[in-house]
């Protein structure tokens, strides 16, 4: 063993730490024969009895009482916070704040839709387009040529021209034949034998209005309860009753943002 | 049975107040002395041992318990603490809360009474290995408290500094070689450790 083995192995001889026993014999033997690696030898034993003896002194050394109670301190006002979180957080909590919110969104619909109804002009006789459709038993048949709107909510100059486009581009309308049409056949048997049923409603489904070279899309829109011409079940494809045909036939219209219609029901 | 560091850290982390005195208690007196042997004041020691647990109670999410113990984690977040104070101490008159510069914490009786020149010799040994520890360069005093002083193996001390086993391992000696240099000028002015090296090594 030379001096730099030797030097890197002291610190482990002096401090009778595990080392291979051929190494620490060999470095034991080197001690012996080179005066420095002994003299390092011995001042690294000094050294570690004085660190020992530092360790043995500061044994006892901790933090004062001070530290510990504050610290508690901390750790109980962090555990009451974390508390208070983990309460805002709670399904029950939460379920709480869902339900308020929805009561106020419903409230703030509202209340958006009465500012948007109410400066409308007044009722059209024509058509009134409404938010909520209502249908009213018995309304008179006052144009046999157009159709007549029966909601019972103030009509909106849009609205008169939404139904007037609806009126205008009536004729443009295809109708599409599909299984409703047997459905309506039937119901428009039925309407020639039986008197209508009070308190209840039959309708067909709703028949899509093809307009002719417009853009169609729908996104959103009204429906509108209308009484039409009988004879407008004609123009749909449908059976009339010919002995009723001066009655009018109630219906549905589904009116688009822009004011076109988009599908039509009948209604019995 | 007593439970182990881990149980009591998810215990703690359940907000169990016991849990934490519990561990607070075993663990303190690691991260004061450290704190306390790498910066020689008392102060210092006992604010970065409130910083420690603090930080462990707030946000114990960086402990990775299959990549060191809980001691080491402590100790490396005290280290932290140290090297800033260290810094800032550097930058600005340290603050020295004991007269006599290092001799920290409660000071032993100065007179035993089985042999008063004894004990007087003890302890002036004590106060001069303490100082020339905490002469030494920050990264080598680290080296020597965690290993000599707190008995960690090189192993633990790489895992906390952050480093490999043989820097730690080289570090050491060279903090034992300057220790015993100012150990060696202590007792005897006008040292020639350095030509004894030079030559030991020629």
């Amino acid at each position: 063993m030379n001096c730099q083995e030797f030097q890197s192995i002291v610190r482990d001889l002096a401090n009778s730490q595990p080392v291979e026993t051929p190494t620490r014999l060999s470095g034991l033997a080197h001690a012996k024969t080179c005066r420095g690696c002994s003299a390092r030898l011995e001042e690294e034993r000094t050294l570690l009895a004085g660190l020992r003896a530092v360790v043995s002194n500061d044994a006892g050394k901790e933090a004062s009482a001070r530290v510990e109670s504050e610290l508690r301190m901390a750790f109980l006002r962090q555990c009451s916070i974390l508390q208070q979180r983990s309460v805002g957080s709670s399904p029950a909590f939460t379920w709480q704040w869902r339900r308020r919110a929805l009561v106020m969104c419903a409230l703030a619909a509202v209340l958006a839709l009465v500012v948007w109804l109410w400066p409308r002009t007044p009722i059209s006789r024509h058509a009134q387009p409404t938010g909520s459709v209502v249908a009213v038993p018995g309304t008179a048949h006052q144009d046999s040529s157009g159709p007549i709107a029966t909601a019972v909510q103030p009509a909106s100059k849009g609205g008169a021209r939404l139904a007037a486009r609806s009126k205008a581009s009536r004729t443009r309308f295809l109708p599409r034949h599909d299984s409703a049409t047997e459905r309506v056949r039937r119901s428009a048997d039925d309407s020639q034998t039986g008197p209508d049923r009070a308190g209840t409603e039959t309708a067909t489904d709703f028949l899509p209005l093809l307009l002719v070279g417009a853009a169609n899309e729908f996104e959103r829109g009204q429906v509108i309860r209308v009484e039409l011409p009988r004879s407008a079940l004609i123009s749909f494809g449908l059976p009339m009753n010919e002995e009723r045909s001066r009655e009018p036939i109630k219906a549905d219209v589904v009116l688009g943002e822009d004011g076109l219609a988009r599908a039509i029901r009948f209604v019995q | 049975m007593t439970p182990s560091d881990d149980e009591l850290l998810q215990q703690l982390r359940t907000g169990d107040e016991n849990a934490f005195t519990t561990l607070y208690r075993r663990r303190q007196g690691g991260v004061y002395r450290f704190a306390l042997q790498m910066s020689g004041s008392k102060t210092i020691a006992e604010d970065i041992t409130q910083e420690v647990f603090l930080a462990l109670m707030q946000d114990s999410r960086g402990y990775d318990p299959n990549r060191r113990s809980l001691a080491g984690y402590l100790f490396g977040i005290a280290r932290n603490h140290v090297l800033r104070h260290l810094e800032r101490d550097r930058l600005h008159d340290p603050i020295r809360d004991e007269p006599d510069g290092g001799e920290a914490g409660a000071a032993p009786p100065l007179v035993s009474p089985d042999d008063p020149l004894d004990d007087l010799t003890r302890h002036e040994k004590i106060k001069f290995v303490r100082q020339a520890v905490l002469a030494l360069p920050a990264h080598y005093r680290e080296v020597v408290v965690l290993c000599d002083l707190h008995e960690m193996s090189y192993a633990e001390v790489a895992a906390v500094i952050g480093c490999a086993v043989g820097t730690i391992r080289s570090r050491l000696h060279r903090a034992h070689g300057l220790l015993i240099d100012k150990l060696r000028d202590g007792t005897r002015p006008g040292s020639t450790s350095s030509k004894m090296n030079a030559r030991c090594f020629a």
